[in-house]
């Protein structure tokens, strides 16, 4: 057996051949195909340093993580504005069920033009990546946007909105420029979602993810063992989209 | 090859519904039985208006200081240069169908648009007058004409706009209930074609690929639908296949390509075991022995590392890229294990790329 693997968490059964493996190998004794990974190892203390920061870039429009926070965004959207609707024909506001269906259709092209016009910004002014620096401390993760292009925007944003008189336009600018760093404190982690198919840590508080740590594999391992390190005992889960 | 078949069958699958769903006739024909008397009298009786404008004034001048003719000139006057040769003399329990289904019953009520009956021109009775209606208009730009049918007088119309005609949507678009089968049928081969089992390999992620596929369809069904939904008719659209038609079918065609880099993606995977890697892609495979690896190098692009590069005993430079793939951590850790790559020094950090 040339790679002994890190150790996982649970036994497990080579999808090839149904063969039972024990936990701390990497393929098959039977057939000698690759068992289905186990989540990452932590580490031993002496080989991962105190602090690490790194600058990667990810892609968005090719990215599982952007695409079901953008869903997220628009389907809540959508159905919030559906359910202050229902409340307005429970209530009587509205004059016919035939109406609230008009409503909806020409809200969902609504919601998909904005959903198209973000593929199109992500595609053609962001040309797919995002560049960004994130460090794991003593004190707490942090994210801050690498890209120029992303910064210049946001402010951009922010005087065009000024000069056009449109507080929307300067609001937008002034809410993405307010989240170009973010950082968060262990004390206010409540869960690490780890995935580490995709090599990506979402910190999350109570109810929403605060920030996603992209890694790449020469890196995840030591960003793994270090945030289970300085996190609160119990919160790292294996999660996974799928 | 699999993944490129799963690909076909979904363009394939989708342009055949648009084609299906946009599909309309050149031209349709619609009938409706004439009563030239009845006619006659709505159009020259006195009307008895609250309060005439000045146009309603000059018509009723009109009407009071000019011969009217009995309605047999009428009649001669409404066919002049646009009769049709009449229609055989059991046609009159056809034209009592029509009287039928403008009263929104019979067998022709499905086909009833605004007090006119609507038909393909190769349909029978109406074929019958389809060559001299055409003929008609060809000489005449008349689009309406009359014909006798039974004992009864019938007015054709050559509808060469059937969409913006009153045409019930069953007639315009005909092949419309039929188009969902070739979608779902593709739907069902993307689905169903084999994928096999590929956790623990490194791959793109599935999910991304899926909309990936999603996304580049609706694009491309957009742009090949387009034209069919511009034009009148499908025919008119084929006629523009030089212009508009043409522009707008190409970028559809350039849009479907990448279904093949996504089947290009969705091909490719490495698989780990003793024997080495085992890299397969869309039209080829290569088995790499963990011996016949020389080096392994970070893959750098614009100054970032984006994956490894094992450069083997022959030779030959294999870049393997991690990014969009799954798993590629199962790799590295494999290559790390074989002593080809360490890990960053403790106490420091990952450097900055």
């Amino acid at each position: 057996m040339p790679f002994a693997g890190p150790t996982g968490r649970s036994p497990r059964i080579c999808l090839a051949c149904g063969a039972p493996s024990s936990k701390d190998v990497r393929f098959c004794g039977s057939c000698g195909a690759a068992l289905p990974p186990p989540l990452p190892s932590i580490l031993p203390p002496d080989t991962v340093p105190d602090r690490m920061l790194w600058v990667t870039s990810f892609p968005l429009l090719t990215n599982r993580f952007i695409l079901y926070d953008f869903a997220k965004v628009l389907g809540f959207t959508y159905l919030i504005m559906m359910l202050i609707a229902g409340i307005l024909v429970l209530a009587g506001h509205w004059p016919s069920v035939q109406q609230i269906f008009q409503f909806a259709a020409i809200f969902a092209a609504a919601v998909a033009g904005i959903g198209f016009l973000m593929v199109l910004v992500m595609v053609l002014f962001f040309g797919n990546r995002f560049r960004a620096g994130f460090s794991v401390t003593p004190d707490g993760v942090s994210f801050e946007t690498a890209m120029w292009r992303a910064k210049w925007s946001n402010r951009a944003a922010v005087v065009v909105g000024a000069l056009a008189r449109s507080p929307g336009t300067a609001g937008a600018g002034l809410l993405a420029q307010s989240s170009e760093d973010v950082s968060v404190a262990w004390g206010d982690v409540r869960r690490v979602k780890v995935h580490g198919e995709h090599c990506v840590l979402s910190i999350m508080n109570g109810w929403r993810v605060m920030i996603r740590l992209y890694c790449t594999p020469e890196n995840f391992e030591q960003v793994h063992s270090l945030v289970a390190r300085y996190a609160s005992p119990g919160t790292l889960t294996g999660g996974n989209l799928e | 090859v699999t993944e490129l078949l799963r690909r076909i069958s979904l363009a394939a699958g989708a342009g055949y519904f648009s084609w299906l769903f946009f599909w309309t006739p050149a031209v349709l024909i619609s009938v409706r039985p004439v009563d030239f008397a009845k006619e006659y009298v709505e159009e020259y009786s006195p009307r008895r208006r609250s309060f005439p404008g000045a146009m309603e004034r000059a018509e009723e001048l009109l009407r009071n200081t000019t011969d009217p003719g009995s309605a047999s000139t009428y009649r001669a006057r409404k066919i002049e240069n646009r009769e049709l040769p009449p229609g055989p003399p059991e046609l009159a329990s056809w034209v009592a169908q029509l009287d039928e289904a403008i009263a929104g019953q019979g067998p022709l009520a499905s086909r009833a648009g605004k007090g006119r009956i609507y038909f393909l021109g190769s349909e029978k009775p109406v074929s019958l007058f389809a060559t001299a209606l055409e003929a008609n208009y060809h000489r005449t730009q008349w689009l309406n004409a009359y014909a006798t049918a039974g004992d009864r007088d019938i007015e054709l119309m050559w509808e060469n706009r059937p969409r913006g005609s009153n045409a019930p949507r069953s007639m315009v678009f005909p092949q419309r209930p039929s188009s969902w089968i070739p979608l779902l049928g593709a739907l069902a081969a993307y689905l169903v074609l084999p994928r096999g089992s590929r956790r623990g390999q490194v791959r793109y992620d599935p999910v991304v690929i899926v909309v990936l596929d999603t996304l580049t369809l609706l694009a491309a069904a957009f742009f090949f639908a387009l034209p069919l939904l511009a034009h009148d008719s499908t025919a008119a659209a084929l006629n523009d296949i030089a212009g508009g038609t043409g522009v707008s079918w190409a970028f559809s065609a350039l849009v479907a390509v990448a279904l093949f880099t996504n089947a290009w993606h969705a091909a490719e995977r490495i698989q780990i075991d003793q024997a080495g890697l085992h890299v397969r892609r869309l039209f080829s495979s290569l088995d790499i022995p963990l011996g016949a690896i020389a080096t392994v190098e970070p893959l750098v692009r614009h100054g970032e590392r984006t994956g490894v590069s094992l450069r083997l005993a022959d030779g030959r430079i294999i870049p393997l890229r991690w990014d969009g793939r799954v798993d590629f951590n199962t790799l590295y850790r494999a290559l790390r294990h074989a002593g080809f790559l360490q890990m960053a020094a403790a106490g420091g950090s990952i450097p900055i790329h």
